[in-house]
């Protein structure tokens, strides 16, 4: 499969991650809890597209099903394209058919223009 | 000034505590609280230590994988070059960072708090991001930066949360 944005996945499409307990950081300077942008360097990070999730059936109770304790948050594909990313669907047969990738290289400008551009689906306490 | 039962004074409210006794026995030299002010200045240093160890210990026992994706397993050698900066740039009363394991592979060194935003992403030994934001200054836009053989950029923003 080609590494190429096709543009399958429109820009409005949510975009989900799974967040660790430990990649969870307190900032205070704005007096909330939120993703540590190490939690996006990965050049090639795995994502669910909500627009996959809802033609299966599925909706986001699917990628946190069986990681108790994770934390997911949504960022839209439109955001990772802005930064110059790609989102290339990558079903995984049998276990994920809304598996994606969000492909190219993470500055830590970009991790945390990520960052800014999430909201949290479901936040541990 | 006095402290609930069962609550424990914060390092500030010691330091008050110092200073207020301090000023009050002027009959008391400052060199007679040396040893408390040499203690108490070396405690947070210690604090760091222990805090950072502890994560990256943890880190590195973190199987490929960790993050439930394709994570590789956290770099010993990354952990061991965080604690080297660290140990550089650390100062007394400077606050402890946070530490976040990286889903490339590295550690990352963090600190919000004092409207600075500061991130030292360690790839590896000399393989370093840094991220720099004083909210402070408003017109003053973030700062990104490789960092591989030069880590001054570090010493500023190390001043401001020591300091501010």
């Amino acid at each position: 499969m080609a590494d190429v944005d096709d543009g399958s996945i429109s820009d409005a499409t949510g975009l989900l991650r799974r967040i660790r307990p430990d990649q969870i950081v307190d900032d205070q300077n704005k007096g909330l809890r939120r993703p540590s942008s190490a939690a996006f360097k990965d050049p090639v990070l795995s994502v669910d597209a909500e627009s996959l999730l809802a033609a299966h059936g599925l909706d986001w109770h699917f990628s946190l099903h069986g990681y108790q304790g994770y934390s997911l948050v949504r960022i839209r594909a439109g955001v990772a394209r802005a930064l110059g990313l790609a989102v290339i669907p990558r079903p995984i047969p049998n276990k994920n058919p809304a598996h994606t990738e969000v492909q190219g290289k993470k500055t830590q400008g970009i991790a945390n223009s990520l960052v800014a551009g999430s909201q949290w689906v479901h936040l541990e306490p | 000034m006095s402290f609930g039962v069962g609550s424990m004074p914060s390092t500030a409210q010691t330091a008050a505590v110092y200073d207020t006794y301090a000023a009050a026995t002027p009959m008391r030299r400052a060199s007679d609280f040396a040893n408390f002010r040499r203690v108490f200045d070396a405690s947070p240093e210690r604090k760091w230590e222990v805090e950072v160890q502890k994560h990256l210990l943890n880190y590195a026992k973190l199987p490929a994988g960790w993050d439930t994706y394709n994570s590789p397993a956290i770099s010993w050698e990354a952990g061991l070059f965080a604690l080297s900066v660290l140990n550089d740039f650390m100062r007394p009363r400077t606050p402890i960072p946070q530490v976040v394991p990286s889903s490339s592979g590295g550690v990352q060194l963090e600190w919000h708090q004092k409207g600075i935003d500061l991130e030292l992403h360690i790839a590896g030994p000399y393989q370093c991001e840094f991220w720099f934001q004083d909210h402070q200054s408003p017109n003053d836009q973030p700062i990104s930066l490789d960092l591989t053989d030069d880590f001054s950029a570090l010493r500023r923003p190390i001043e401001l949360l020591t300091s501010r």
